[in-house]
């Protein structure tokens, strides 16, 4: 098992790495998403034509 | 009312979570050890992937800037930016996988190699374009700016990848002319996972233009109220 060490660690950050990014992306676009939908229903009572 | 684009960063995310459930069993168990650098080579099976990855992004990227300075349309610099960020973060692994190979190998986390420095170069310019698109208050000169930046950064990748037959190189030749310089298992392995590595990219790709999209419909509600 020569370098095993150096395998993991190297899996291990690309996993986490790619995990995150994958994470904050979701997390951004669902807070967008609620900002827009409560901002499109001030606009729908606001203007109710 | 617009909806949620779904379809693709999900169509592109089922693809690669499929790939990753069947490569480790290719580069665990159906690929063999190399001989001379034992399990150290098997990051190779992410690290070149990862490398071929920010190439896409790259390429990308000078393709939508080209079109960008062209037409001057605001959602060709979205689709610009969008990939040298998913670019950045496969260079990003690059690198740092990169390092985590050489220590045992070359018994260096980094050498200043014409290979590795041409891709750390190729990795400054897209954390520029990124500060650029972060800080420069004026969109559109932002926009023209990260443009000629995208298309620099791309012109560094044939670079990048002759320099082992460029220069003396200690990063070894994967690709050979046309051929790939592996035995069958290893060369089935590798595929797969450049495969998978491409989904991977797509797929977070278009999530994050879904993501600049929604940004800019709430930005331009806002302006409007």
């Amino acid at each position: 098992m020569q370098h095993l060490e150096y395998m993991t660690a190297a899996y291990i950050i690309i996993w986490i790495a790619i995990l995150l990014y994958f994470l904050s992306l979701s997390k951004r676009e669902k807070a967008i998403w609620e900002e827009l939908r409560e901002l499109r229903a001030t606009i729908t009572k606001d203007n109710p034509s | 009312m617009p909806q949620r684009p779904y379809i693709y960063p999900f169509v592109f995310g089922i693809l690669a979570l499929i790939c990753l459930t069947i490569a480790p069993y290719l580069v665990f168990m159906y690929a063999g050890i190399e001989k001379e650098m034992g399990l150290a080579q098997k990051i190779f099976y992410y690290h070149v992937p990862s490398a071929f990855s920010m190439f896409l992004g790259s390429f990308l990227c000078f393709i939508f800037s080209i079109f960008y300075l062209w037409k001057r349309d605001k959602n060709c610099d979205l689709w610009a930016a969008c990939s040298a960020e998913v670019s950045l973060l496969f260079g990003t692994l690059v690198l740092i996988t990169g390092a985590i190979w050489a220590k045992p190998i070359w018994g260096a986390w980094w050498v200043w190699d014409a290979q590795l420095t041409l891709t750390l170069i190729l990795w400054l310019i897209l954390a520029a374009y990124h500060m650029l698109r972060t800080y420069l208050e004026d969109p559109v000169q932002s926009a023209r700016f990260r443009a000629v930046l995208g298309i620099i950064g791309f012109l560094n990748v044939p670079f990048i990848h002759y320099a082992t037959k460029l220069w003396r190189t200690h990063h070894p030749e994967v690709v050979r002319g046309e051929e790939i310089s592996l035995p069958p298992d290893m060369k089935a392995a590798f595929f797969f996972c450049v495969i998978t590595f491409f989904a991977l990219f797509f797929a977070l790709l278009f999530k994050r233009v879904s993501l600049a999209k929604a940004q800019n419909e709430l930005e331009s509600l806002k302006a409007e109220t």
